[in-house]
């Protein structure tokens, strides 16, 4: 219905006409609910035959009201949302700036659009690598005897850098796909305000009337609530900020058996720096390396 | 010349307009209560949305979203890639970890002696020596947080 019921009814109230009693009528029999009629047709009251003639227009008027049923929804012009279904709504296109990557409410105004990552590929589990400078440390051995040529078969002692290899590896985030559309049309106000506490993306620097910015949420990947678990909680890194790269790192643990090599010296003595047969152990941590999570901030808004 | 009215007509027209007043009430409270809007499409039919952290239940006409339960959301603009599922869902608060398989080779570098090859093992052989393993496990360190997420029906 695009008529205001109560400014109608008020209009044909402010009708001080002899017979404006008909009002009324009209009202109480048409139905709480049911369609104003016009105020011309309100203002028409000759006769209760007319008020059914109107009852009957105001029927009609419902019909065409009905025929032009709003079709869109009160989203402001600029939302962006996912949807669970394969193609956009009447109203919104394609959001495909954000595809491959999981939309994420901005931290700062000045990181609105800010991208990270390569886009995700259709059920891509993506994975990463860490580059590794690792060491192991060999103890000394001394031999009773003269260091030089030219048994080359003896290891120095001290420390030896190593080669790292990590395999790739997921980060093991679960996600779910669904489509992103960006809504293009005007709100349609007929239909019912979005419900206060909903969150919504938007392309706009500004949230729109009614609706605040998020507060809790920035910086951070939106998860769905498991079945146990409470709403709201906040878990793993710190929020995204613009100056700080979201990175890990890995311990890295184990040990170098040696194989010995026999000399035909006694142990002791003066020649020092032999590397010792034995277990030896090493422990380093990986460079720091980010997960490849795409992610694209856009202004989050909390509907009031 | 005036009209006097009568009483009977006076009655009749003063509770009809009591009644009108009655009727716009009722009628205003009715718009407020619906916020005038005849439609019931906040957001279109099958919309996600996540709700404020405040939020421990879905709006008239939603669902639980269960599809994303314990999921990110990546965006997608193919429908044929719309609902794919890609790992498995976090538990609560969950910061879930993973490893890396590694391989460490290192060649240790000779000392020279003047020496034959002998009896005595105590020294290292120079050469190539080769480890691998599993790393300790890690969180990715992406900030979270969990909302309720609900579709709209």
């Amino acid at each position: 219905m695009t008529t205001n019921s109560s400014e109608c009814l008020l209009s044909g109230i402010g009708n001080r006409t002899p017979k404006s009693w008909i009002v009324p009528v009209l009202f109480l029999g048409i139905g709480l609910g049911s369609s104003c009629s016009s105020p011309e047709a309100v203002a028409d009251s000759s006769a209760l035959f007319d008020a059914a003639q109107v009852t009957e227009d105001a029927g009609v008027q419902d019909a065409s009201v009905d025929a032009a049923a709003p079709a869109g929804d009160s989203l402001p012009k600029g939302a962006v949302s996912y949807f669970n279904r394969k193609s956009c709504p009447d109203g919104w296109v394609p959001f495909a700036m954000g595809a491959g990557r999981s939309l994420v409410a901005a931290a700062s105004p000045a990181a609105m659009m800010n991208t990270d990552g390569k886009p995700l590929l259709d059920g891509e589990d993506r994975l990463h690598a860490h580059t590794v400078n690792g060491s192991v440390t060999i103890p000394s051995v001394n031999y009773a005897g003269i260091a030089g040529e030219a048994n080359h078969g003896v290891a120095r002692a001290g420390t030896t850098a190593m080669t790292v290899v990590t395999g790739g590896a997921s980060a093991g985030i679960p996600y779910v796909q669904l489509l992103a559309c960006q809504k293009m049309a005007e709100p349609d106000l007929r239909q019912r305000p979005a419900a206060s506490g909903m969150l919504m993306f938007f392309m706009t620097t500004e949230c729109p009337l009614g609706w605040v910015a998020a507060g809790l949420s920035q910086g951070r990947f939106l998860v769905g609530k498991p079945d146990i678990g409470n709403a709201g909680q906040t878990f793993g890194g710190p929020p995204l900020a613009a100056a700080q790269p979201i990175s890990h790192v890995h311990q890295i643990s184990g040990t170098i058996k040696t194989t010995s090599h026999g000399i035909a010296l006694a142990s002791g003595g003066a020649a020092g720096n032999y590397a010792k047969d034995d277990s030896h152990r090493y422990q380093f941590a990986t460079q720091a390396e980010s997960v490849a999570m795409p992610s694209l901030q856009l202004r989050q808004c909390q509907k009031r | 010349m005036s009209v006097i009215p009568k009483p009977q007509h006076r009655l009749f027209t003063g509770l009809w307009y009591c009644a009108s007043l009655l009727c716009a009430g009722l009628l205003l409270r009715a718009g407020n209560a619906a916020g005038d809007a005849s439609g019931d499409a906040d957001v279109p039919t099958s919309a996600v949305v996540f709700l404020g952290p405040d939020q421990t239940r879905c709006p008239t006409g939603f669902r639980l979203a269960t599809e994303v339960a314990g999921r990110l959301v990546v965006a997608v603009a193919n429908g044929d890639a719309v609902g794919k599922q890609i790992g498995t869902a976090l538990e609560s608060l969950e910061d879930r970890t993973h490893t890396h398989s590694f391989t460490t080779t290192v060649d240790l570098p000779y000392r020279s002696i003047s020496a034959a090859d002998g009896g005595n093992r105590q020294g290292a052989a120079a050469q190539r020596y080769i480890d691998g393993g599993i790393s300790a496990p890690a969180a990715s360190g992406l900030p979270f947080i969990q909302l309720m997420a609900c579709v709209k029906q």
